[in-house]
């Protein structure tokens, strides 16, 4: 596309963009990078109905598509072709309405509409990111896209959505590894980055590099005793499977949140949370999966408490030459306090995984 | 065996032209916000004059 934007920047000719993201904020970002000035709007529900990206279109004054990804000689025919108007050239199609409560109805009158899921599942992910947003928003965004791929597996538009929070392995691209550069790059220029309300994280990365996985700042407890029996801290997670229908790997989003009814904060002189697939001594359970790419919220600089939800991700690898077991666990370790003056405790948290009825779109 | 090819190949194409935005048929009206916020604009307040339209992602 920047290489378009060079060919017809001085073309008279008017240009404009529709994105297909989540967050399509983000595409302002990289319009700013690139240096293109042109109008975007923004098309997170894929009101479009298109199953790929990129596509460039032709379209005359009239609004009759003329080439759909036209060659550098269809530019120019276009250029010199004067297109007569056409009648009901153009169509006009209802807006939709893309509230939670609308397209929850949708789908429980016709359970078999793919886009509606696909919309709900954009929905959710949207609540998630937003302050309104409840714990399982993130996984019921997973779902909804699960069950509109399973619907219809050739709308890449909508298996993107999955791999954006997917494993590493089922990356067809590098997602937003470009950030880091754009940023980079624009404050050379002397410029101010457009700020992303969203900040791209762990798995929205291809190169694992992006994201160095952390130290793990204490020794885990040595022996059973120390589990967090009365969810001190709760956790949710959500578990995404590769779209290509293999139990290679799944990516793992963890949120923590302090247990608000006993006062529950972080102690961060003992530094993040910590997270293992090694097993505690006494658990007795074979180690069956591999942790990767450990990406974890830092706590916050110069607050010796604290109790802010904090996220975990990663990923989780069978042992070579296998597939992902039924069942695994991990362990997070963290050092949490009650109430003001509590008592303070280095804890242990196991995490289970059921890997037997994962479900692929495919 | 002409018949056979022109089918062989329009079922080849259809997956990848399964949407609507084909040479011949109008640009959807549709009314979207833009990416830096404010209130829905209409594809078709775009039109008048010629007009090249990216459909894209920053991934």
């Amino acid at each position: 596309m920047p290489g378009w934007h060079a060919r017809t920047k001085d073309l008279d000719l008017k240009v404009v963009g529709i994105v297909q993201e989540q967050h399509p904020d983000r595409a302002r970002l990289y319009m700013q990078w690139q240096q293109m000035d042109w109008p975007v709007l923004a098309d997170p529900y894929n009101e479009l109905q298109i199953k790929v990206v990129p596509i460039t279109l032709l379209i005359d004054r009239h609004g009759i598509i003329r080439y759909r990804n036209p060659k550098a000689s269809d530019l120019k025919k276009f250029l010199d072709t004067d297109y007569p108007e056409r009648p009901k050239a153009r169509a006009v199609t209802p807006p939709e309405k893309n509230d939670l409560r609308t397209l929850k109805k949708l789908i429980k009158a016709e359970p078999e509409n793919a886009r509606g899921h696909f919309r709900l599942g954009v929905a959710y992910r949207a609540r998630f990111d937003s302050e309104a947003a409840k714990p399982d928003d993130f996984a019921l965004a997973i779902h909804s896209w699960q069950q509109a791929l399973a619907l219809q597996p050739d709308q890449y538009i909508w298996r993107r959505r999955i791999q954006q929070y997917g494993p590493r392995l089922d990356k067809p691209y590098a997602f937003y590894d470009w950030v880091p550069q754009a940023r980079k790059d624009l404050l050379k220029r002397g410029e101010k980055p457009h700020p992303l309300p969203v900040e791209p994280k762990g798995s929205e990365f291809a190169d694992a590099g992006k994201f160095p996985p952390r130290d793990i700042a204490n020794p885990p407890p040595t022996s059973k005793g120390f589990d967090d029996d009365e969810d001190l801290i709760k956790v949710s997670k959500v578990v995404v499977p590769s779209t290509k229908g293999d139990r290679k790997a799944v990516r793992v989003h963890l949120t923590l949140t302090p247990n608000a009814a006993k006062k529950v904060h972080w102690s961060n002189d003992a530094g993040p949370v910590a997270a293992d697939s090694k097993i505690p001594v006494g658990y007795g359970q074979k180690v069956t999966v591999t942790l990767h790419d450990l990406a974890i919220t830092a706590p916050p600089k110069d607050q010796v408490t604290s109790s802010e939800v904090r996220h975990v991700e990663f990923e989780l690898r069978p042992k070579e030459g296998k597939i992902l077991p039924d069942t695994a666990s991990i362990y997070l370790f963290y050092y949490v306090c009650e109430d003001t003056n509590g008592t303070c405790q280095y804890l242990a948290h196991e995490v289970t995984f059921d890997f037997s009825e994962t479900q692929s779109p495919e | 065996m002409r018949t056979l090819k022109y089918l062989l190949t329009l079922v080849l194409l259809l997956p990848l032209q399964a949407d609507s935005l084909r040479s011949g048929k109008p640009l959807p009206a549709l009314s979207l916000p833009p990416i830096e916020g404010g209130a829905p604009v209409a594809t078709h307040s775009f039109l008048g004059e010629k007009l090249m339209l990216h459909l894209f992602a920053s991934w």
